[in-house]
């Protein structure tokens, strides 16, 4: 009984001690609440309660901080084009070869520009990388046929797939322009009496080896003469490596031979002994314009293009076992399990991972793998995908829209310091001296305005001298920009002047003997610094804006180096809206979500900084 | 009488602006590069380097450019005074020919979209400043900052993308053939929306931030205190006092009639004076761009005059003076 009294009593304390805390806080509270808050801390406060602003804020920073920091990690090249490359659109995972496929174990990869193809130990056929025109996958007929049969051979072309079954049938598909995804009926005969040995895709062309060492090429041969093989050849063929526009051919005696286009670095600078038989050739492998051969004991011997840099060998650990080559490098595996690479160095395919008892390299374009013994486990690298696709270079828009978005920002914003600049000299000038200096130059400031802004800015544009720098065109567009944009702020701070002009302040000041440029400085000027922030805000969402239109227009920063706006100038084309969107989506969404954040930003900070607007 | 004397006065005291203008025009087509005599000849067809010679001399001084920079400039200015601009390089037909039907297919899809957006936005941004923090405002406030944040010409390519190309509803752009009133529809709603989007969404900030200023007035205060009806509050005391900031967007807004929709009408391909004065700076086409400019210049100056006139009639505390 006791004990719940004492129990209530203590309740009771502790309720009474917990309301006087209460009263206590709240007390304190609103003493806080009424203390004077310095004008920039209210102005933070209010501005830090703004959610959209806050939402604005953030994300500035985050696009700020991905394209400055960003452009320091993406290399970028404005005069690299990959015409192989060209319009493909975003996708991911080039080189992630599915899993069921490594369970299996890998028999024999044959890569193509993004993707490549597979077969299993188990004599299964796999896709993997990524479709950009969405002709890729296997027909329904094809699998039909095959389903009774072993697959010995795949062969990936730029973008048409060939399979080769045990019994030297050919299938193909993808992209058929030149036929070279169809075998020639023709050929049927030579094939059921000779039998096939191999198949290899070029780019658009495609090779059948046949057994007793005959080839022939089917697609895209007229160009490059491919279709007449020379009759000496009859017989005499042992393998191929295919290319763009020729075959390198190793023939049985030992020599070597390049059918097909010839004249570039890879006929030219052939070393004479392996025109000659007799040489013990273990292993060869082609770039566009280079080609290596490893011999017997394990020399390597190569020549091409200075450009791809074949000569570069770098110094290896052991003898080398595997070579093989991409678009424009090569890779080479040796005896101790160490893989190399060289040549230029774009995506990273100079850059090979180590991998654990390592038995084959195969490369092709810009992907590679490396297989282990048992063919059930790989390393890749090289180009695994475009994030945001392709323009219709092969340029990577990734890379583009970070180092075109890094000019369209510092454009933006250089500009518009010049015209805040600009203004505030003159808005100050003007609303300080009044009379005819006042008259003169809101006349003019109003002529500038309403003079219709693309139209004067366009034909502006147009006396920039052609043949200038880019970075003095730069300069130049950031200072017609700057000169254009300042009426406003001329007006507002003119205004803003010419209330505060006539205060007391001011007076008093005037009459202590201050010269005007200090009372500009030291009184009038800080009372307009809200205008100004949010001046700048806003108009450097209006000038991206501008520039974005401009250079759309081609009268801003043009090719090749990149601009948000330039980036879109292709989309004039409706081919381009309709087909080859993400090169118009994405510098579009980069313009619009930069120019958003800046003026949920900018509408918070004028409300913030309102000495109107309602405290509560 | 004394607006006629004011206007008068205004037009006489525009002379001087004009005429400066028009020397930094002249100036400006000068500092161009290129040669627009070069640009005149005919490639080839030239038996020697003499013959070349006498050709360049004849068509130099047939256009007077072997004279003076300042008679030059006299002579120009004489004839665009009379309304003749000369002849465009590109198209070997007088300039005055070509503008015609330029201007009016631009004046056809800026007219609609400035009425429109007129309307609209002020109807929008009384509501809105009235019902302050209402949804209503705040879905007419995120609209009107994302409008003011799309660039133009990614709508327009969207518009395209979406209604031209994947539903095939309306034309991608260009001009309608036969001159009928379902093409010429068909053809305009695409760009006027585009238009529609980036003018509503300033115009409309503008009318709600100066009626909200107007609002939080005494003024307003007292006309309420004194029961007057909320509608008469708003819209005969708040709105007029409002209005002197609209009259300013409103007169660039009418420049901007001719000058504004440079962009929109080259993703569209619509044959206006925007997409003239493009592929006459482009073309070097001097004679073009230098009435295109003029045009221009006369608008201007001539929708500031009209601000002047329209300040006075809202507001009787300005005087024209």
């Amino acid at each position: 009984m006791s004990q719940d009294k004492k129990n209530k009593a203590n309740a009771q304390v502790e309720a009474e001690a917990n309301q006087a805390a209460r009263s206590q806080e709240d007390l304190e509270a609103a003493l806080k609440e009424e203390a004077i808050q310095s004008p920039g801390r209210v102005a933070w406060r209010r501005f830090t309660h703004n959610t959209l602003g806050m939402i604005g804020f953030c994300g500035f920073i985050l696009i700020f901080v991905i394209i400055f920091i960003g452009s320091l990690f993406v290399p970028f090249e404005p005069y690299f084009t990959n015409g192989i490359m060209k319009n493909i659109a975003p996708g991911y995972g080039y080189m992630d070869i599915p899993g069921e496929m490594v369970n299996e174990g890998i028999r024999d990869i044959s890569v193509g520009s993004t993707y490549s193809v597979g077969v299993s130990e188990e004599g299964n056929y796999y896709l993997w990388g990524f479709d950009s025109i969405g002709n890729l996958t296997m027909p329904d007929r094809v699998a039909e046929e095959l389903k009774n049969k072993e697959i010995a051979q795949v062969a990936a072309g730029n973008r048409h797939i060939l399979v080769m079954t045990e019994d030297g049938e050919v299938y193909g598909w993808g992209n058929n322009e030149f036929g070279q995804a169809e075998f020639p009926s023709d050929k049927k005969e030579l094939v059921a009496s000779e039998g096939l040995a191999k198949i290899a895709a070029g780019d658009d062309y495609s090779v059948g080896l046949t057994k007793k060492g005959n080839i022939f090429v089917w697609g895209s041969t007229l160009p490059n003469r491919l279709n007449r093989i020379p009759k000496d050849l009859e017989g005499q063929v042992a393998d191929m490596r295919t290319g763009g526009i020729n075959i390198m051919l190793l023939l049985k005696d030992g020599s070597m031979r390049l059918i097909g286009s010839k004249g570039s670095e890879i006929d030219t600078n052939m070393p004479a002994e392996l025109k000659e038989p007799g040489n013990d050739i273990v292993d060869f492998a082609r770039t566009q314009y280079s080609c290596v051969v490893l011999l017997g004991n394990g020399e390597l011997i190569t020549w091409g293009s200075k450009n791809e840099k074949v000569n570069q060998v770098p110094e290896m650990e052991g003898k080398i076992i595997d070579v093989d080559a991409g678009r424009q490098h090569f890779v080479a595996l040796t005896d101790e399990g160490k893989v190399y690479g060289w040549g230029l160095s774009y995506y990273g395919v100079t850059e090979p991972p180590q991998a654990a008892d390592a038995s084959r390299v195969v490369s092709g374009y810009y992907n590679n793998y490396v297989i282990s013994e048992d063919g059930h486990s790989y390393k890749s690298w090289g180009l695994n995908g475009f994030l945001f696709g392709t323009d219709d270079m092969g340029r990577d828009l990734f890379g583009r829209l970070i180092h075109g978005g890094k000019m369209t920002l510092i454009i933006a914003f250089f500009s518009i310091i010049i015209s805040l600049i600009l203004g505030i000299v003159i808005g100050l000038i003007s609303g300080f001296y009044g009379g005819w200096v006042d008259n003169f130059l809101m006349r003019f400031s109003e002529i500038v305005a309403s003079f219709p802004f693309y139209p004067l800015i366009i034909t502006l544009s147009a006396i920039l001298p052609p043949d200038i720098s880019q970075y003095k065109r730069y300069g130049m567009i950031m200072g017609l920009l700057g000169i254009l944009g300042w009426t406003g702020i001329a007006r507002l701070i003119r205004g803003q002047i010419i209330s505060e002009r006539e205060k007391d302040y001011v007076t008093a000041a005037k009459a202590l003997g201050l010269k005007d440029g200090k009372i500009m400085r030291a009184h009038i000027f800080p009372n307009v610094m809200s205008i100004l922030i949010v001046n700048l805000t806003v108009g450097f969402a209006a000038n991206l804006l501008t520039e974005t239109g401009l250079s759309f227009l081609g009268f801003g920063v043009v090719e090749p180096l990149p601009s948000w706006g330039n980036m879109m100038t292709s989309a004039q084309s409706v081919d381009v809206i309709e087909v080859y969107w993400w090169r118009w989506i994405f510098p579009g969404l980069a313009v619009f979500l930069t120019a958003l954040s800046v003026n949920l930003m900018g509408d918070a900070l004028r409300e913030a900084l309102d000495p109107k607007a309602k405290e509560r | 009488m004394s607006v006629l004397k004011f206007i008068l006065r205004r037009l006489l005291n525009l002379i001087p602006v004009l005429f400066i203008i028009s020397i930094l025009l002249f100036g400006l087509s000068k500092a161009m590069p290129g040669d627009p005599v070069m640009l005149m000849m005919p490639q080839q067809g030239f038996h020697s380097e003499e013959q070349k010679k006498q050709v360049y001399e004849a068509i130099e001084k047939k256009y007077g450019f072997d004279k003076s920079l300042p008679e030059q400039y006299w002579n120009w200015l004489q004839r665009t005074v009379q309304g003749d601009f000369g002849e465009s390089i590109v198209h070997r037909r007088p300039v005055k020919d070509l503008l015609g039907p330029r201007l009016k297919n631009t004046l056809v899809l800026n007219l609609g979209v400035t009425v429109i957006s007129f309307i609209l936005s002020i109807f929008l941004g009384i509501k809105s400043a009235v019902k302050e923090g209402s949804f209503f405002d705040k879905f007419w406030q995120v609209f009107s900052i994302m409008g003011i944040s799309l660039p133009t010409l990614f709508f327009g390519l969207m518009l395209i993308y979406l209604f031209s190309l994947t539903l095939g509803w309306l034309p991608p752009g260009g001009m309608p053939r036969n001159d009928t009133l379902a093409e010429w529809v068909a053809c305009l709603i695409l760009p006027s929306l585009t238009l529609l989007l980036g003018s509503l969404a300033s115009t409309y900030r503008y009318i709600r931030n100066s009626m909200l200023d107007v609002l939080g007035q005494d003024f307003v205060r007292t006309a309420r205190a004194k029961g007057l009806s909320e509608h008469k509050v708003i819209y005969s005391h708040a709105f007029r006092n409002a209005l002197i900031p609209v009259v300013t967007v409103f007169t660039w807004s009418l420049t901007g009639l001719l000058g504004g929709s440079a962009i929109t009408e080259s993703i569209f391909a619509y044959d206006g004076i925007g997409k003239f004065l493009i592929s006459s700076v482009i073309a070097r086409d001097y004679n073009v761009v230098m009435a295109l400019n003029m045009l221009y210049a006369i608008l201007s100056v001539l929708g500031n005059l009209l601000m002047d006139i329209g300040y006075s009639l809202v507001d009787p505390r300005v005087r024209l003076e």
